[in-house]
């Protein structure tokens, strides 16, 4: 995974209790909204095409490019 | 990639593993060639599931090729698609590696930086989630403690005894979160008429470690380019007759350093301004 380049750490200025506080996503418990998309070579997933018998780790990353 | 090492054992744990971004199809294609990733890249280039997941970071301005970047985390689901946990960043600086997740989340014990440490009436083994200090990492630290039979140790935050008690020589290269430890027993103290939480037996501590930025882990390499964490542990053991004198054992990992990626996608494909 890539690191943001240091012109971009201006916007993030935001003081560090408003980041601490923060909560990501939907609340633990409820779904994560279904979505179609293709992968690296083509093949298209579902997000019920991606779990597995015990579930799934789903990761977001900011870029493969930079 | 750090996600590409585990996902065998996620596999073998029986979970999907996968990985979305707003970088197109061919950017993504091109790094998993560069990279040897074997597992999908999915492709969301309106940042339409970023969106609908809530975490498209809006302080990013439309007008630079940035827009539509999520906050970065992961979310691990049970097998009906529900969200059991989630793994976001406190800042912006520090990202969960999956190692890390695999021992918070699913109780595996780490097999990296592993060393056998013997005191008196206890024994562990030192160990961490990954092997590899990165700018930013949040890394798994464990302690999985022997206790001699017929001892105990007290558990963190008791009064009116000494409790088992880890710290972490914090530095700019790396710093220590707090100390995740088991649910105590609670001993009963016939002779004083007390009730006293303990570990006894087997148990484990965690703690996570952020690696700090990469001019700090550089300006903290040993004489072999490691990053070393150290620590102490101590404690005092008691059995059902006496209490031993209590002792402090020496702690450290060692991780070899790796820095940036700082590799970009071919001209034609990589992000450029909308």
């Amino acid at each position: 995974m890539r690191r943001l380049f240091p012109a971009l750490s201006a916007l993030l200025l935001l003081p560090s209790s408003v980041l601490l506080s923060r909560d990501y996503g939907p609340a633990i418990g409820s779904k994560l909204p279904d979505f179609e998309a293709s992968d690296q070579d083509g093949t298209r997933h579902t997000l019920r095409s991606l779990l597995g018998p015990k579930g799934a780790i789903i990761v977001f990353f900011r870029s493969a490019d930079w | 990639m750090e996600l590409e090492q585990n996902q065998a054992e996620l596999r073998k744990l029986g979970l999907g593993v996968a990985a979305i971004s707003y970088d197109s199809a061919a950017i993504l294609r091109d790094f998993a060639a560069r990279k040897g990733i074997h597992y999908p890249l999915l492709s969301d280039p309106d940042s339409k599931i970023i969106r609908a997941a809530g975490i498209l970071n809006e302080t990013v301005p439309a007008s630079t090729p940035y827009f539509g970047i999520p906050y970065p985390g992961t979310f691990v689901l049970d097998a009906k698609g529900a969200i059991i946990a989630k793994y976001f960043e406190d800042d912006y600086k520090e990202r969960y590696t999956s190692a890390a997740i695999l021992v918070r989340q699913f109780g595996e014990s780490p097999a990296a930086s592993r060393s056998e440490v013997a005191g008196k009436q206890l024994s562990l083994v030192a160990s961490a989630s990954n092997s590899v200090a990165h700018p930013g990492q949040r890394v798994a630290l464990v302690l999985d403690v022997e206790m001699k039979p017929g001892t105990h140790v007290y558990a963190p935050g008791v009064e009116g005894y000494i409790p088992i008690e880890w710290s972490i020589k914090n530095s700019a290269a790396a710093l220590a979160h707090e100390v995740i430890s088991p649910k105590p027993e609670i001993l009963y103290l016939q002779a004083i008429d007390e009730k006293v939480p303990v570990l006894e037996q087997h148990f484990q501590l965690k703690r996570d470690v952020t690696f700090g930025a990469d001019d700090k882990l550089k300006a903290d390499l040993d004489s072999s380019g490691n990053v070393t964490v150290e620590g102490t542990l101590r404690y005092q053991a008691c059995d059902d007759r006496i209490c031993y004198i209590p002792q402090e054992l020496a702690l450290k990992w060692t991780f070899h350093y790796e820095g940036f990626d700082r590799e970009r996608s071919p001209a034609e494909i990589m992000h450029r301004l909308k």
